[in-house]
């Protein structure tokens, strides 16, 4: 028997019994909707999410920490002050950026000198102000603007789209660029800028305003609230100065805090994601903590696979409830085709072509609920693909489409339907080739 | 004259519960090349069975059916499918037509199953309904045919491969008389062709147009009478 007639005669099989074929492709198809859109969203969500880690260099960073227990985001956001261990003075910065395979390093430090953003009237508290040397190593994909540049200094910042937000741009950021904003410090603060007391004046410690120049709204890597100054400027306010001596001759002495408690972090930016491991090895040999990002995407991949594992799972029960379905069709219909099994017997059908006809049948029900669903999955994801844009949008990050059906993810669904359909039809399609010609011949 | 058919101490038994029953006891029985044998006997009496036994639908218990040289009670599924594609075709009461197909595609089904081109089993098929009279009918679904008719598309059917031997069961049964004289008529030329013409009847008008007439009962041959109306 040829191919050909096996596909024409379980075509024309089905084509007879459209309306209940229909009815258990639909089965199929709700099953392979489910199985195509839970397992493109996890596919999706799982590439943006390495994507925007691979974008800023963030696979290849290894953060340095005084204390050695953290893991990349509480690294990255400066983890707690810590008395114990190795202080990140500027000879350790030497002794890392002279390691192998670094490729930069960039110094971080925590401005906690400051208490709120004043601006048009708004008191805005301050969550997150973070400065770093804009050397290039750590980068922020900037929104509206730019982002910081080596050359800035004194008076420059860049803040996420949560600030932005609150000061009233959401939407527009490109104004917010270029505008100055007032940064007040707390009572205490004795840096750059601040009005310190002459020795023997009684005077009440008071906040010192600061002006910034808003540069550029950029993307977080951590928190959705980060205010980024340039390390230079930071430097000047974190110190601590007071006048001594007496009222006639007062005399300034300073103490920067950095050189005091060390800098808050050390990025390392290495030259391949091959080496981060090596680096970081070498650098908790130094007696400091680094944290990577992999150890960090590995718990989250962890994290996807397991949720991809209950929505695959989830759609494998609409697919197995829809294989019963197929089950129950083609048994139905070998009782229905009895005779007709039988007539075929008598001409010359061998049992190989009777068990063949039906699990293809079968095969070609799962293959068009697969087809089918596919198309239903796709055009929900096209559907759901702007809403999702818009969303993101709405929260700062600029997503295209995150949501896509891979190839591989197509002919998965492909096989796991027609072979579903197969395995469902085996059974019946064996019964069929089993029934004895003069049996089903007779049959009534 | 050549015997084609040969059946030697053919039993067939069945399990019913404790009891065992015989369609067929020890049968023997010998048909030649070009006979036209008709089989008569009272329902139960083994007649279908003998024929389903020769037709190769089934196989018996014990015993050696030879047909055209080879014992076709030993045989497997394979070459069994092949002996009845190949070698017999089968006119049913009932005519046993797949409705939703046309008389075009229900004589091409034998050749399907041979593995003839679809060009060439086309080709084949239109001979055959030809070969009934039924050349203007091809298209035609069995619902839009009479009964004679369909019974045509069946024996047209049963042509498709060549066969040398034609078995019917009760071709007639499902008929009236005249579209039954009808079929009798198209069945004595095909023997007449040189087809060895095996049928099953209750009808003892029907059974004497053979040449010879073979009564069964209780699964034994009881009686054999030969015609001499050839």
């Amino acid at each position: 028997m040829r191919t050909s007639d096996y596909f024409r005669l379980a075509f024309s099989s089905l084509w007879q019994q459209r309306l209940r074929s229909i009815l258990t492709i639909f089965a199929i198809v709700i099953g392979a909707t489910s199985m195509t859109l839970m397992l493109s969203l996890v596919v999706g969500l799982k590439g943006f999410f390495l994507d925007q880690f691979n974008k800023n260099g963030q696979m290849r960073q290894v953060v340095v920490t005084q204390a050695t227990d953290l893991n990349y985001f509480q690294a990255q956001r400066g983890g707690g002050a810590n008395e114990s261990g190795v202080k990140l003075t500027d000879k350790i910065y030497d002794n890392v950026a002279h390691e192998t395979y670094v490729e930069g390093v960039a110094k971080t430090a925590g401005v906690y000198v400051l208490d709120a953003i004043l601006f048009n009237n708004q008191t805005i508290s301050v969550r997150g102000p973070q400065a770093y040397e804009p050397n290039g190593v750590i980068r922020h994909d900037p929104v509206a603007g730019r982002d910081l540049a080596p050359s800035d200094g004194e008076g420059v910042v860049t803040l996420t789209p949560a600030y932005a937000d609150k000061m009233g741009f959401k939407g527009k950021y490109d104004q917010l660029v270029g505008q100055t904003i007032t940064l007040r410090t707390n009572k205490s603060f004795t840096g750059q800028g601040a009005t310190l007391a002459r020795p023997g004046a009684q005077t009440e410690p008071t906040p010192t305003l600061l002006q910034a120049k808003v540069v550029g709204v950029v993307e977080s890597t951590g928190n959705d609230f980060a205010l980024y100054f340039p390390l230079d400027w930071a430097r000047k306010l974190l110190e601590v100065r007071a006048y001594q001596g007496s009222a006639s001759n007062p005399k300034l002495v300073s103490k920067s805090i950095l050189e005091e408690q060390g800098y808050q972090t050390f990025v390392v930016l290495v030259d391949s994601t091959d080496n981060v491991k090596s680096v970081a090895e070498s650098i908790k040999g130094m007696g400091l903590g680094a944290a990577t990002a992999e150890s960090f995407i590995d718990q989250q991949m962890a994290v996807f696979n397991i949720v991809s594992l209950v929505l695959a799972g989830i759609g494998a029960i609409a697919l197995l409830v829809a294989a019963i379905g197929v089950v129950n069709t083609m048994l139905m219909a070998i009782m229905e085709r009895t005779r007709e099994i039988g007539v075929m017997r008598a001409v010359g059908a061998r049992r190989t072509h009777i068990r063949r006809l039906f699990t293809l049948e079968a095969a070609i029900l799962g293959g068009f609920g697969g087809i089918i669903g596919l198309g239903a999955g796709y055009g929900l994801i096209v559907l759901m693909n702007p809403y999702i844009n818009k969303q993101l949008a709405a929260n700062g990050i600029l997503a295209d489409n995150i949501i896509y059906l891979p190839l591989w993810l197509i002919t998965a669904v492909m096989i796991v339907t027609i072979g579903i359909g197969m395995l469902a039809g085996l059974y019946p399609a064996h019964r069929a080739a089993r029934m004895k010609p003069v049996d089903s011949l007779h049959y009534e | 004259m050549t015997p084609v058919i040969s059946l030697q101490a053919v039993n067939k038994m069945y399990r019913m519960g404790d009891e065992t029953l015989y369609a067929l006891r020890d049968l023997n029985l010998t048909i030649t090349q070009g006979e036209f044998v008709a089989i008569i006997g009272p329902s139960g009496s083994g007649k279908s069975t003998l024929a389903n036994l020769i037709g190769g639908l089934d196989t018996p218990t014990s015993g050696t059916i030879v047909v055209e040289g080879r014992n076709i009670a030993k045989l497997r599924d394979r070459a069994l499918s092949q002996y009845r594609n190949k070698h017999i075709g089968f006119i049913f009461q009932a005519f046993n037509l797949q409705g939703a197909k046309t008389a075009l595609a229900n004589v091409m089904l034998p050749l399907v199953f041979a593995g003839v081109s679809p060009r060439a089993r086309k080709k084949r098929a239109e001979v055959c309904l030809t070969q009934v009279g039924l050349e203007d009918r091809t298209r035609h679904r069995p619902s839009e045919l009479s009964g004679g008719q369909r019974q045509r598309v069946a024996i047209a059917r049963a042509l498709a491969n060549e066969p040398n031997i034609i078995i019917a069961d009760e071709p007639t049964g499902n008929l009236d008389t005249k579209h039954g004289a009808e079929i009798m008529d198209l069945l004595r030329s095909l023997n007449e062709q040189g087809i060895t013409i095996l049928m099953i009847t209750h009808d003892m008008q029907i059974a004497k147009t053979a040449d010879r007439i073979i009564e069964i009962r209780d699964g034994q041959l009881v009686q054999e009478s030969s015609h001499a109306n050839k």
